[in-house]
């Protein structure tokens, strides 16, 4: 025995052993069939230039900036790590409200838009003349902007509202127009019909023990979806549960987590408010049962009511008037001076083309034409002169007479503020990849003035405020700057007010179809629209992947004769659109929801893509009633991942009803592990083909709490971002060849009379006897010492037997060569820590093995106990869902998950032992519902 | 029936079984042979730099320290080459005007790196940490050899997966203090003792396909 079994356990071979084993044996035969395509092989020295001219700088180690997204105006602090100057991933920026270290799909995708191929535009385009464009605007200048309209979208960034204020200054006869398709705007102004000023609000969500929901999705719209989300997680433990009542007219992330939901008509939850407020008013007892219980909770608990973006404003001063009634203002609410531009909408600029007053209109943001076809988009070619800027042309763009490209978040210094006033800063992680300029810069041309660089604007702007060089590093560094936070404004509403308020209607009820629009949960308004990683993603719910369709539930479906995707003709006043139909269980009858954001001629991902809903979407309205709605002989293919929605009778996914679940039932003893090291004792365990191995420190593992998860799939983007994953396009996913290496199982099963939902993130199961582990030929895949499932890409030669023998069905095969098809400019995003996978090649979750070992060596050099490092998903989860770390340690989380009466190993039965298990659902409705 | 086969044809046969059999012993043979030859490895292999810069000088003769011009080997997974105003820290006054020297001078009025070819090639799908082998007692002349008698640099070690497990399945005998592993031609102290060595640097035979494979 050599020295060497100290240290390993293993004994050494004498030299005078003569074996033959699998590696010398692959090496011989590698050998033999080798020989022949050697000359081919090597030998040109790369090139390459491994300078060190920074001297902070440690060549293949990244760098983390704080910078912010922006979103709907509103800021999004997010940390982005950059890796020889390239942003390679983002996270959540832990110092800034609107994330608290958490982001959703959407900010995670953000990092994509940064490359686009497509922002460089047709080629041939020539560079933005600013000259030109001066000549454009000089006569309209003189005369003090009379003719000149200049359109925004709401901002919060105190630069740009102070440079807009400037522009105005200097050409007071301009006309400024702030509108965007999808925003807060009802809010606003229903918060002023209550309170009679303009007001700003957000949510505190942990403190809420009741939440009512009128057609609202505070966990998946809206600029403060993750902050809400976020809060919302801690509060699904089932020793801090909170109650969710959703009423809705369509299915939303918050509607599939409530513990009582309805869905109603969009046109009927007006009336639902006013009889809230009528009761939480006058005490009258509501006929309705769900009103009923949600207004018992709300005077017995500190509670929390929220209307929908696509709601009127009476339905927002509903809802803030029933929190003044319970006293959440202040608490569950908080309102602030108001930070946004306020929104004016497009009606003044529509009616002055007509009155052929607009002699030019400069447009900045957004995608004004595709988003009004009906409105701007029909008149914008009669106005003399257009100026459009925004990232990717869009419509506005390409018939605008110049289009001035933007740039990314990551390219420039600027500023926003999130909901609570907070003013995080942007700054640039990377040079301009592609052309492009600034909102100042425009604005500066506009009004004729010598541009001033936006870093310096943005530091005279804020220089008061962090006071010298060192308060600036701080606000850098952090990405926020501190103590700028609104103060709470005390109010008092005008209790007669609200009575007048919910007064009971006597108009009719509505009859007819009526049309939901919401914002793609990916895309938003379009803004995502030429983003792969977004357009990929399968919807939560609908699960599909590629395109848009109208939902409808089955019996509205029935009643049509439709099924999925069957093609539809939508009619709305002169509007007219042709979109397959998907039929979703849990939408009211005679309701017909049309996600927006789609169908917009962004790029070359976005084409084909889709149909966008704008034409038969009357102005800004979340929804619209009476709609013709005739469906036609037509299909339409449609990429769904998951068209099987039941479970049919299995438990995959598991409610938790209070008792802890027994597994014996599933004729395992060893399934349900309490102290989580259970799984040792030979004598409770199946027998197995498998070497029992003993669990070494660190045994990594994973915890998904399926109360916590609200399945928005940012887990899957997030690990996309991190670990190379490709995308494949609509005919691969339609073929059950997409890539995610977590999917978000949705499954909508019927309980005690009510259509509940039910997430469940798949990622591999690291199981301890892992199946596909017997049956690969070539030892691609095998155990390590940390409990890892490990995929040795170079031992794979893709015959699939894994993929068929894993009967958690989360390995993934490049059946082509996708990454090598990809846009090299879409390569620069790449996480240099994690192997680029060639055709042929199976993968899967690897629990992030870059991270992990990554980890071992920080542990290892300092000589001191690992401490577990986040997965990707684990860190971007807004709710907090996953937990992860080494289960001999019994003070780690997912140690102490594993402890939890609730926990469960899917399909534990078959003796695979998985390391990723499960918390089941608990859910909290109110016993006499 | 006339005659299918000539006589001829009877040789013809055990010649070509045998033949097979040559082909396919010499084949493997040869195959074993070829990828361990430095033609495939790249084994003592110079690569033609901008500057035919000397190790034998900067580090036999002047007796620099390699972490003066690479670093990041101690804490970094990459090494990292030296900057050229690294070189022209000395070379502004040390040979100045010498004309092997014109490129370095060059990179340096021009505001750019001298464009240094790559020795070490690792395959793309290792990941190499120097960081970690420093910390555990692995010396650079473990990898890289006698640099100080390398008057032109090439490569030491043939990057093999199998050269590279050799040590991590047994990594005891070639282990020394981390404080020495900078050192050329160390020599083990009188009653030094790796394996208390090993035991107090944690050293561990790693042999996960994870440790290096992502």
């Amino acid at each position: 025995m050599s020295d060497l079994t100290i240290i390993d356990g293993r004994p050494a071979r004498e030299p005078w052993q003569i074996e033959v084993d699998r590696r010398d044996w692959l090496r011989a035969m590698a050998a033999i069939t080798g020989a022949a395509l050697v000359p081919g092989c090597r030998q040109d020295a790369p090139e390459v230039v491994l300078a060190t001219p920074d001297p902070g700088h440690t060549p293949g180690v990244s760098k983390r900036y704080a910078t912010t997204l922006l979103d709907g105006g509103y800021g999004c602090g997010v940390v982005v790590e950059a890796r020889g100057g390239r942003p390679i991933k983002l996270e959540g920026n832990p110092r800034h409200p609107a994330s608290r270290g958490a982001a959703d799909a959407r900010w995670q995708a953000a990092l994509l838009d940064l490359y686009d191929p497509d922002r460089a535009g047709p080629p041939g385009r020539r560079p933005v003349d600013w000259r030109a464009i001066g000549d454009q605007l000089a006569p309209l200048v003189r005369r003090r902007g009379a003719g000149l309209h200049l359109l925004v979208e709401p901002t919060t960034s105190p630069t740009l509202i102070h440079h807009l204020d400037a522009a105005r200054a200097a050409l007071p006869r301009m006309t400024l127009h702030v509108w965007a398709p999808w925003t807060r705007a009802a809010g606003h102004a229903g918060l002023e019909q209550l309170y009679g000023r303009p007001l700003e609000w957000h949510h505190r969500l942990d403190r809420a023990d009741v939440i009512v929901a009128l057609d609202a999705d505070p966990l998946g719209d809206g600029p403060d979806r993750v902050r809400d989300a976020h809060a919302f997680g801690p509060r699904r433990r089932p020793d801090a549960l909170n109650r969710l009542y959703v009423a809705e007219s369509t299915v939303t992330l918050t509607g599939a987590a409530a513990d009582h939901r309805k869905a109603l008509r969009p046109s009927a939850v007006l009336d639902l408010a006013r009889a809230l407020v009528r009761a939480l008013q006058n005490g009258i007892i509501p006929d309705d049962p769900w009103l009923r219980a949600a207004v018992a909770d709300l005077r017995d608990q500190r509670g929390l009511v929220i209307a929908g973006a696509g709601q009127p404003p009476r339905v927002h001063a509903l809802a803030h008037a029933a929190n003044a009634l319970i006293g959440a203002v202040g608490d569950a609410v908080v309102y602030t001076a108001p930070i946004a531009t306020p929104v004016t909408g497009l009606d003044p600029l529509v009616e002055a083309i007509d009155r052929d007053e607009v002699q030019a209109l400069v447009s900045l943001g957004g995608d004004p034409v595709y988003a009004a076809p009906a409105t701007l988009g029909r008149r914008y070619g009669q106005i003399p002169y257009t100026l459009h800027h925004a990232r990717l042309a869009g419509h506005t763009g390409s018939r605008a007479t110049t289009f001035v490209p933007a740039l990314h978040a990551f390219e420039q210094w600027g500023d926003a503020r999130a909901t609570d006033g907070t003013v995080s800063l942007c700054q640039p992680i990377t040079a301009p990849l592609y052309d492009g300029y600034s909102a100042h810069r425009v604005l500066s041309a506009v009004i004729d003035e010598i541009p001033v660089d936006d870093r310096v604007r943005l530091e005279r702007r804020w220089q008061p405020t962090w006071g010298d060089a060192a308060g600036r590093h701080r606000a850098l560094v952090a990405g926020t700057i501190e103590g700028t936070a609104a103060p709470p404004v005390e109010t008092a509403p005008d209790f007669a007010a609200i009575e007048r308020l919910a007064l009971p209607s006597d108009a009719p009820p509505e009859l007819g179809i009526e049309l939901v629009f919401r914002p793609d949960p990916y895309l938003g308004a379009g803004e995502g629209a030429n983003n792969p990683w977004l357009l990929e993603a399968p919807r939560p719910h609908t699960r599909l992947s590629w395109d848009n369709a109208a939902l409808m539930s089955p019996a509205t479906a029935a009643a049509l004769g439709v099924v999925d995707g069957a093609l539809l003709r939508i009619a709305y006043g002169a509007g007219r659109i042709e979109c397959p139909a998907w039929i979703q269980p849990g939408l009211p009858r005679d309701v017909v929801t049309l996600p927006l954001g789609w169908g917009r001629d962004a790029g070359r991902m976005a084409r084909g893509a889709g149909f966008s809903a704008y034409p038969v979407r009357p102005g800004e309205a979340g929804f619209a009633v009476d709609a013709q709605v005739v469906a036609m002989k037509a299909r339409a293919p449609l990429a769904c991942v998951q068209p099987q929605r039941s479970m049919e009778g299995r438990d995959p996914a598991r409610w938790h009803d209070g008792t802890p679940s027994d597994d014996t039932s599933h004729g395992s003893s060893h399934g349900r592990s309490h102290d989580g090291t259970s799984h040792h004792d030979p004598a409770r365990a199946h027998p197995t083909l498998h070497l029992e191995r003993p669990r070494t420190s660190p045994a990594w593992a994973m915890v998904i709490d399926l109360a916590r998860c609200i399945g928005c799939g940012a887990c899957a983007i997030a690990c996309q971002a991190e670990n190379n994953i490709p995308v494949v396009g609509k005919r691969e996913v339609a073929r059950g060849r997409v890539m995610h290496w977590i999917r978000v199982d949705t499954y909508v099963e019927q309980r005690d009379g009510r259509t509940a939902w039910i997430h469940q993130p798949v990622p591999c199961m690291h199981c301890e006897h892992a199946p596909c582990e017997l049956v690969c030929p070539t030892a691609a895949t095998v155990h390590d010492e940390q409990g890892l499932n490990a995929m040795v890409y170079n031992r794979c030669v893709g015959t699939r037997y894994c993929a068929n023998n894993c009967p958690y069905k989360v390995r993934r095969f490049n059946f082509f060569d996708y990454n090598g098809g990809e846009d090299a400019v879409f390569a620069l995003r790449r996480n240099p820590e994690v192997t680029v996978r060639a055709e042929g090649v199976m993968e899967k979750c690897t629990y992030c093995v870059q991270r992990l070992r990554a980890a071992t060596i920080e542990a290892d050099t300092k000589q001191r106990p690992i401490t577990a490092p986040q997965t990707a998903c684990q860190q971007t989860c807004p709710t907090g869902a996953i937990a992860f770390g080494d289960l001999t340690d019994a003070e780690s989380p997912v140690a102490a998950a594993r402890r939890d009466p609730r926990h469960y190993a899917m399909l534990g039965e078959l003796n695979t032992r998985p390391r990723t298990t499960y918390l089941a659902r608990t859910t909290n409705p109110r016993s006499d519902v | 029936m006339p005659q299918l086969f000539a006589p001829s044809a009877n040789t013809l046969a055990r010649a070509s079984v045998v033949g097979l059999a040559l082909l396919i012993v010499g084949g493997a043979i040869g195959g074993y042979v070829f990828t361990r030859s430095s033609w495939a490895t790249g084994v003592a292999q110079v690569p033609t730099q901008p500057v035919p810069f000397s190790h034998v000088h900067h580090v036999g003769g002047i007796g620099l320290d390699c972490r003066l011009c690479h670093a990041h080997a101690q804490d970094g997974p990459v090494a990292g080459l030296p900057s050229v105003d690294v070189c022209m820290t000395c070379h502004r006054e040390v040979w100045a005007d010498a004309d092997l020297l014109e490129p370095v001078r060059a990179a340096w009025r021009e505001g750019r790196e001298v464009e240094w070819q790559r020795v070490y090639d690792l395959a793309d799908y290792a990941y190499f940490h120097h960081g970690i082998h420093l910390a555990k007692g692995v010396a650079c002349e473990q990898c890289h050899g006698r640099i100080d008698r390398m008057p032109l640099t090439g490569q030491h070690a043939p990057l093999t997966m199998e050269w590279c497990l050799d040590c991590h399945r047994d990594p005891i005998d070639r282990l020394r203090p981390p404080a020495d592993v900078w050192q050329m031609g160390w020599v083990a102290p009188d009653g030094f003792d790796p394996h208390a060595l090993a035991a107090e640097l944690g050293v561990r035979a790693e042999t996960d396909c994870t440790v290096c494979h992502r």
